[in-house]
């Protein structure tokens, strides 16, 4: 073996490593400052995930209408693979110069790479800023690297250690070849040596894994079992194999990179008694029978904290009830087909008092958040989409859904056999595939309070059917937009609510009676407002912000259909707006009205009014 | 000439297509799951197992999500009825009349009905146990009882 290969093994393990260490040190930090938070903010991008001051930004962001910050999910999933292909690479690399060239490139390219995902990711941010957010900026791109200002904000961001240490690996590479060519003469190691050095290298690859599989993975539950109640628990990263039981009051944090895979049977992790904190883990591989209710989280007890963990490929997400005031918070929860197996609920809370579901991230599920028997639950600030319905309520009382995003599923939320719901400033859109294609289904339904909500672009923004009026009960929909849908409000006759200040416009029907008629006791006003419609022409001569004629919804069509569904076939064709002209000229063809508004509002009681 | 005859054949494998949508010859309808909405409560059909429908004479077939929905929806029918289930062993048709019933608030079923059917009633006996239930032991025995839910 000549001297120079010698140098040319001994750099490229040395490479090697430093492409290890870079999977567990921060690539690139970003350091925000402002007046208010002097020390400033931190966030650092590891190639698994991100961490700093994650929370504070979460919050700060939300208020500009950023979504969460997260790791993405395809990144942080390939980053393992090419590590090991990198670390791969260097240790092959001294067979073939051209390998070693391969090598010095691809691990040159692996960060310049995650540099350029990265700003593109800072301008998706950037630029996908909820426009009903309390304050309102102009689209920003923050910059990878050097300072950015937003707001009072200054953004200063950096590469890392992790960053260096590719440097590192590619100048290992480059200069063991250089200098090893100054060494080409022969170096006599004796036979001996080299069969024991490579039998140590061997059983090194060999007992390295073997050795972390058999340390760690028996190991949780035990020590879980061992840990005294009321104590913190820190979950190194690695495998771990389920079901793990915890027992309450315990807290259990993962660090990053920590999973717990069950395996595909039962439940992957049981939270019992009281006052449980689960964070920070990846929960993955339930089982998936249906009577077996098996779940990702399934929780009983009291005051549980759950929070940003990451379930995939269960048949719940969680699973939450027999108890009261558990907080489910940041976690990202994605059930998943498998095996063409069908998934459960995102998360399934039932027989639960007071808990609140907040800032949870729901996709693949069959209903995103589904209670039923719960009393006092808060959901707010979940995005759920592409599941079945994204908010479902049976059997449930005092449930307030705020400012969560349902969007592009089955149907947006489904509120049915409950009570003494309330509806605020969540938006509900893009519900436009399959036989119940609704925005918000409303049946059998007591109190409602229905506030601020954005229901746009669904095939049918509310549909409804019994929902009656009492002296003590009675829905009300206030100030919500309920636009771009195919039809607006879809109500049986059997339907009685009271709907002022909403926007009601840009609807191919605004609103249609599925029954013979609207019930007579709807209102459409209250307290001398009803409702901003697009399809109002009157004027306001005495200036009071309301239309001096009634406004008449009518719809000959509608009518038509009714008498004769077969006419379904000409709605929305040049025919069906000639007969609306003339319905609207010759008051000859006008039909009773579908509705009248008294008192219509001349302008859109909304913000961003169009 | 020939391309003429490729059109028609489409148009004749279209329209017998339409008419076997359309017919089905003594069963179960067909379910599409989470497309098929139950004829009862208005949900979609997400899960099978709990599925059932129902035939009366002279009329369409009627499709539930939850076994307690179909109880409801036969009772209000005169007339003999048609009845089909799932088995929830392996969640396949079964007929109705040779069905067992397993009756247990902890049969979480899409609308609370709390109801399983099972062709086998050691199976429907051991789920009985499991959910600390009751086995109902045959159709006009669940359509006559009364339950709370």
């Amino acid at each position: 073996m000549t001297r120079a290969r010698v140098i040319r093994i001994a750099t490229a393990f040395a490479a090697a490593g430093f492409v290890a260490l870079s999977a567990v040190l921060p690539l690139w930090s970003m350091t925000m400052r402002a007046p208010q938070y002097p020390k400033g903010l931190r966030l650092y991008a590891y190639g698994t995930g991100m961490s700093g001051d994650l929370r504070e930004l979460t919050i700060l962001n939300h208020y500009i209408g950023m979504p969460p910050i997260a790791a993405p999910a395809a990144e942080t999933a390939m980053f393992p693979i090419g590590i090991a292909l990198l670390v791969g690479l260097c240790v092959i690399a001294p067979l073939h110069r051209w390998l070693r060239r391969i090598a010095v490139v691809a691990i040159a390219a692996v960060p310049l790479g995650i540099l350029v995902d990265l700003q593109w990711r800072l301008y998706e941010f950037g630029h996908t800023l909820n426009p009903t957010a309390p304050i309102r900026l102009k689209p920003f791109t923050p910059l990878v690297l050097g300072s950015t200002k937003m707001g009072n904000f200054t953004s200063t961001a950096i590469i890392s250690t992790g960053f260096a240490c590719f440097v590192a690996a590619a100048l290992c590479l480059w200069l063991g070849a250089r200098f090893g060519k100054r060494h080409e003469h022969p170096m006599r190691v004796p036979a001996s040596v080299r069969r024991a050095a490579a039998a140590a290298v061997l059983g090194a690859i060999a007992i390295v894994p073997a050795a972390r599989l058999s340390a760690t993975q028996p190991s949780l539950q035990a020590r879980i079992d061992a840990a005294r109640p009321g104590t913190t628990l820190r979950i190194e990263r690695g495998v771990y194999r389920g079901p793990v039981v915890i027992h309450g009051p315990l807290t259990v944090l993962a660090d990053q990179g920590a999973v717990i895979d069950g395996g595909g049977s039962g439940s992957v992790v049981t939270i019992q008694g009281d006052e449980v904190v689960f964070r920070g883990f990846t929960v993955r591989n339930s089982g998936r029978d249906v009577t077996e209710e098996a779940a990702g989280i399934t929780a009983t007890g009291n005051r549980h904290l759950i929070e940003s963990n990451r379930v995939e490929n269960v048949y719940f997400g969680i699973h939450i009830g027999a108890g009261s005031d558990s907080i489910v918070r940041q976690n990202t929860i994605v059930p998943g087909l498998s095996r063409g197996e069908r998934p459960g609920h995102g998360i399934n809370a039932w027989n639960l008092k007071g808990a609140r579901f907040i800032g949870n991230r729901i996709s693949e599920a069959r209903d995103g958040i589904y209670l039923s028997f719960t009393d006092g639950v808060l959901v707010a600030d979940n995005v759920i989409t592409h599941c079945r319905y994204g908010l479902h309520s049976m059997y449930s009382q005092n449930a307030r859904f705020e400012r969560n995003e349902s969007i592009a599923n089955l149907l947006g939320a489904a509120l049915m056999l409950s009570d003494r719901l309330e509806l605020r400033g969540n938006r509900i859109q893009q519900h436009r595939s399959g036989a119940a294609a609704y925005g918000v289904l409303l049946k059998d339904i007591g109190d409602l309070i229905a506030e601020d909500n954005e229901i746009i672009g669904n095939r049918v923004g509310i549909y409804a059917e019994s929902v009656p009026s009492t002296a003590a009960k009675h829905a009300v929909l206030v100030r919500n937009v309920v636009a771009g849908n195919e039809v607006g409000f879809a109500l049986q006759s059997n339907v009685v609510f009271t709907a002022t200040d909403n926007r009601i416009a840009d609807n191919l029907t605004d609103v249609r009676s599925l029954g013979r008629q609207l019930s007579p006791e709807m209102k459409w006003s209250r307290d001398g407002r009803g409702n901003s419609w697009g399809q109002y022409r009157g004027f306001d001569a005495d200036r009071d912000g309301v239309g001096d004629v009634p406004y008449r919804l009518d719809d000959a069509m509608d009518a038509m259909v009714r008498r004769n569904p077969l006419m379904q076939a000409f709605l929305y064709t040049p025919a069906h707006l000639a007969l609306e002209a003339a319905a609207r000229m010759f008051p000859l063809f006008r039909q009773a009205p579908v509705l009248v508004d008294d008192r219509p509002l001349m302008t859109s009681p909304l913000r961003g009014a169009r | 000439m020939r391309r003429t005859l490729a059109v028609l054949i489409v148009l004749t494998m279209a329209a017998a297509g339409l008419a076997a949508c359309g017919v089905r010859a003594d069963g179960p309808p067909e379910i599409q799951v989470d497309r098929t909405p139950c004829s009862r409560c208005g949900m979609l059909v997400s899960e099978p197992l709990y599925a059932a429908a129902f035939q009366a004479p002279g009329s369409a077939p009627r499709v539930f999500d939850d076994i307690g929905c179909l109880r409801k929806a036969a009772r209000a029918e005169r007339g003999d009825v048609r009845i089909w289930v799932h088995d929830a062993a392996d969640s396949t048709w079964l007929d109705g009349a040779n069905a067992v019933f397993v009756a247990s608030s902890a049969i979480h079923s899409p609308m609370g009905g709390g109801l399983l059917a099972y062709r086998d009633l050691a199976a429907a006996e051991r789920a009985a146990a499991k959910y600390h239930g009751r086995v109902i032991r045959s159709l006009p025995e669940l359509l006559q009882m009364e339950v709370g839910s």
